[in-house]
């Protein structure tokens, strides 16, 4: 099963009720909403309350990546507003199970986040106490940002590690994930690829968001046919 | 006339446009926004892309509250994102001549902003070089508080203070505002007020306004 997330932070903020009937109509499977905090990263964006409101106004899922130091803190923040899932930089991680642990303690599903250069050997010990792995495909920060090629390598030697074990996190990817990029990734997929300009809220041409998304979705089923 | 700055805190985030755009056409003279990046104050709002986007849709002036730490490093993102006025916490500087010059090399008016629990004395000597002092009426971080009567000392010795010296930056005060507290500060010298969810709540917004303009 394929997944499509649509990162809400590339959308129109002035208009993100229009925005979610179009992912909604578009079948979109879950909203992936950045929190930044100016120090992990150079940016800040979606706090509590916004997404809050976010998740009263659809029906889709809700995926919150916490791209910021001093994960723990955040999750108390971030929790109360019941997402379906938690990512939290397993680099930023001082006692890595106790963060799990919090976030499950939510009732919410944990996801560890590792950056292009983060081995994929320091996320093995905690394989089976997560339901995700956010692999990014870019430095988090700034939408627009070019896909670093040598995770297809770490993708490919996760799914590996995971062949054959009983639970198996969902992989998900995010950095100008885009029809091309996703070709490069045919031999060994993600489980879950995230949707930014690049691929749907892009102004190119007047393709609907329902059209984008079933293009790539076909795009990605056909190769997992072989 | 006393100012009026609204305040989007509290406001339709589903519907942003349209309230950007209601907030407009009720006669406000600012848009107050509240920058806060969870670590300065225990809540996380939005960025200069944000801000960006809504400068695009208002042609309200932007009255920038940063509730962050170490704001000198992003100065000059809030700048490029069309802010009229950035305003840092004295809490939050470590170098606030510094900051306060970087603000104004980028283009934009200067502002101090005060904590409740921060004596006026503490900014005294900054005066002379910012259009604006901001004195919270309530703890930064989130809408819908009580205002905190004990924050008037601070109003009045501020007014004392520009009139002897003859300065000329505006007294604005965030947190708790309605039509009683607002008496009440402007009785003291303040010049504008920050309305969050008593602007967002009223029935009649421009009827609002224009009372609050009178004030």
């Amino acid at each position: 099963m394929t997944y499509m997330a649509a990162s809400l932070m590339c959308g129109d903020p002035l208009r993100i009720s229009d925005e979610l009937a179009k992912l909604e109509e578009a079948n979109c499977d879950l909203l992936h909403l950045d929190v930044m905090d100016g120090i992990y990263v150079n940016n800040l964006a979606l706090g509590p309350e916004w997404i809050a409101a976010v998740k009263k106004a659809t029906t889709i899922p809700i995926d919150i990546h916490l791209a910021t130091i001093d994960p723990i803190k955040y999750i108390e923040m971030f929790a109360p507003i019941k997402p379906e899932y938690i990512s939290f930089h397993i680099e930023e991680a001082k006692n890595v199970k106790e963060v799990i642990a919090k976030i499950k303690s939510y009732g919410i599903k944990p996801s560890i986040a590792l950056n292009p250069e983060t081995p994929i050997s320091i996320i093995t010990p905690f394989l089976d106490d997560v339901e995700m792995v956010l692999m990014m495909t870019v430095n988090p920060g700034f939408s627009g940002q070019k896909f670093n090629k040598s995770v297809l390598k770490k993708i490919e030697d996760l799914n590996e590690l995971l062949l054959g074990r009983e639970h198996k996190p969902l992989i998900e990817v995010d950095g100008n994930i885009k029809s091309e990029t996703i070709n490069w990734m045919n031999h060994s997929q993600p489980d879950i690829f995230v949707l930014g300009t690049s691929a749907l809220f892009h102004k190119n041409d007047n393709e609907s968001y329902s059209t984008r998304i079933s293009n790539l979705r076909q795009q990605i089923e056909s190769h997992q046919a072989y | 006339m006393t100012l009026i700055a609204t305040s989007i805190l509290s406001a339709d985030y589903m519907k942003l446009g349209a309230e950007l755009n209601s907030i407009e056409e009720a006669g406000v003279d600012y848009l107050h926004l509240d920058v806060m990046d969870g670590h300065f104050v225990p809540n996380l709002t939005f960025g200069p892309e944000m801000v960006a986007q809504m400068n695009k849709q208002t042609r309200l002036p932007l009255d920038i509250h940063l509730m962050i730490e170490t704001p000198e490093q992003t100065i000059s993102q809030y700048a490029k994102s069309g802010a009229t006025i950035i305003s840092v916490h004295y809490e939050a500087c470590d170098d606030l001549e510094k900051v306060i010059k970087l603000i104004k090399e980028h283009g934009c008016k200067a502002g101090i902003v005060i904590n409740p629990d921060t004596p006026a004395e503490k900014i005294k000597e900054f005066l002379a070089d910012v259009s604006l002092v901001l004195q919270m009426t309530v703890k930064p971080g989130f809408g819908g508080q009580k205002f905190i009567e004990s924050t008037l000392k601070n109003i009045k010795k501020l007014a004392q203070w520009r009139k002897e010296n003859g300065y000329d930056f505006l007294i604005e005060v965030d947190g708790g505002i309605n039509k009683d507290t607002a008496a009440l500060c402007i009785e003291n010298g303040v010049d504008v007020l920050v309305v969050g969810s008593y602007f967002i709540d009223a029935t009649n917004r421009s009827k609002l306004v224009k009372e609050l303009h009178s004030l």
